[in-house]
């Protein structure tokens, strides 16, 4: 090989260790059983992210439902009857549907998750004064790894959400939240609403 | 056709355009919460007169575009309770230093749509750590439809939080161990690393522990990622790695021998401890 040759390919390989997003290194031999190897730097750059689906994730929100007309009435002493077995203690399960599918995913460490609720402290209103504690709808998940943070007026304790690989960093959790009314209280008549909002993050 | 056929068909015409725009428009209907943020949170550090300029990059996984709304809240994070967020502007809160390019954005089904954001580090801003939320979030949430006549209704939607921590003038945690022992994590006895940061910025533990078990398995047990913020005493779980194949964690029999080093920004602490 000449000089110049020598010097061409000495820019070559200068280019290549140079450029900035070319990572390799060739080898090469001259001999039998003339091999050749080539190590290429591989680096992945993978972005941090938090997904949160709550329900369908459809046109509108999903809404569960309670009819506390037509009740089964309670059995006992007629004098401490609960009458149209409102306030009895015997759950009432939600109309319709009232099953809510949620889904968390994030490659980001340990993900909480919290309910906040529009009510001011109060309760679902009827509009008229009249109020339905946030405790009266309980929350049941069939997955524990990603439990449903039990609601209160004041809103509700944040829940963790176990991680599902990579030690504690990669979250992939689904679950069924089945709601119901607790019925241990019979409130003023009246059309109760609220909203529930469930914040996901990863501090 | 006659004037009149004319003139009652224009009516419903534009009655019925009227409807559709109504329907159309922002806030009459909200659709499902299905939306992903990245990154998840920002660790930003700034000095005082600082503008830091970032995006943040959003997708809806739903299957109809929709309009969400972006805006900042307080929070904290404490054992207690966990991560609590709120509205109002808190004590110290450095909310009025961010800058939010936009207050509600479209979103198509599995579009990313990037949204910017900036935090203005006022001149006279003290060393320490700007910390509050970008919340994302259905667009009007007041806007519900009634699906139903039903004496209880509750809508359910939800939200994302995405951390911003800015670390003014060079504030930096400073993390020391209290303590290594059992505790309970999620209805789980696991070992628990108690740290306290008694710097003016969040810090965070990184690595794991190596455990040798009672049948002399050896199982090593990453820390939790949580962040420990300025004055706080936390607990934080060391919890046994699955192992790599089976995805299952391991069955272990105390007492755990747990040997290594846990490390923070700007150190770290040799851990020798038994678990019984």
């Amino acid at each position: 090989m000449t000089c110049r040759a020598k010097a061409f390919g000495l820019a070559v390989l200068g280019a290549v260790f140079w450029a900035p997003l070319a990572q390799a290194v060739w080898v090469g031999d001259r001999s039998a059983p003339y091999q050749a190897r080539a190590n290429l730097n591989m680096l992945l750059d993978v972005g941090a992210f938090i997904f949160l689906q709550v329900g369908s994730a459809g046109a509108v929100i999903d809404t569960v439902q309670f009819d506390l007309t037509g009740l089964p009435p309670a059995s006992g002493p007629t004098a401490t009857l609960p009458p149209f077995g409102l306030g009895t203690g015997a759950g009432v399960a939600a109309s319709g549907a009232g099953t809510l599918t949620v889904i968390v995913r994030s490659n980001a460490g340990p993900v909480t998750l919290s309910a906040t609720n529009n009510g001011a402290g109060a309760g679902l209103g009827n509009g008229a004064g009249g109020y339905i504690g946030y405790d009266q709808i309980r929350t049941v998940s069939d997955n524990p790894g990603l439990p449903a943070p039990v609601l209160s007026n004041a809103g509700s304790t944040a829940v963790a959400v176990a991680a599902t690989a990579y030690s504690g960093r990669v979250t992939q959790q689904t679950a069924n939240w089945t709601y119901s009314f607790a019925n241990s209280v019979a409130p003023a008549a009246g059309r109760y609403t609220g909203q529930v909002t469930y914040t996901a993050a990863a501090p | 056709m006659s004037m009149r056929g004319f003139t009652g068909r224009l009516r419903w015409s534009l009655a019925a355009a009227m409807l559709l725009s109504m329907l159309a428009a922002p806030g009459v209907r909200a659709a499902g919460f299905a939306a992903a943020a990245s990154p998840s949170r920002f660790e930003l550090e700034a000095k005082p007169g600082d503008v830091l300029s970032r995006t943040l990059d959003l997708q809806h996984i739903g299957p109809e575009g929709t309009e969400y709304v972006i805006r900042s809240a307080d929070w904290i994070l404490t054992e207690e309770k966990g991560l609590e967020f709120f509205d109002a502007l808190q004590p110290g809160s450095c909310r009025p230093w961010l800058r939010l390019e936009r207050r509600a954005v479209r979103l198509e089904p599995r579009v990313r749509r990037k949204l910017r954001f900036e935090v203005h580090v006022p001149a006279d801003a003290p060393v320490g750590e700007c910390r509050l939320a970008i919340l994302v979030e259905n667009y009007d949430q007041r806007a519900i439809p009634l699906i139903k006549d039903s004496p209880i209704q509750l809508p359910l939607t939800g939200r994302l939080g995405v951390i911003v921590y800015v670390a003014v003038g060079g504030a930096q945690p400073k993390i020391s161990l209290v303590s290594v022992a059992m505790g309970e994590d999620n209805g789980e006895r696991v070992p628990m690393v108690t740290v306290r940061n008694d710097g003016n910025a969040h810090g965070r533990l990184e690595g794991a522990l190596r455990g040798t078990d009672a049948d002399g398995k050896t199982v090593f047990f990453p820390v939790s990622t949580l962040p420990v913020l300025p004055g706080q005493t936390r607990r934080l779980p060391l919890l046994p790695a699955e192992n790599l194949t089976t995805k299952k964690k391991p069955g272990l029999r105390y007492p755990v021998t747990l040997s290594g080093r846990l490390d923070w920004d700007n150190g770290g602490f040799d851990i020798q401890a038994q678990m019984p």
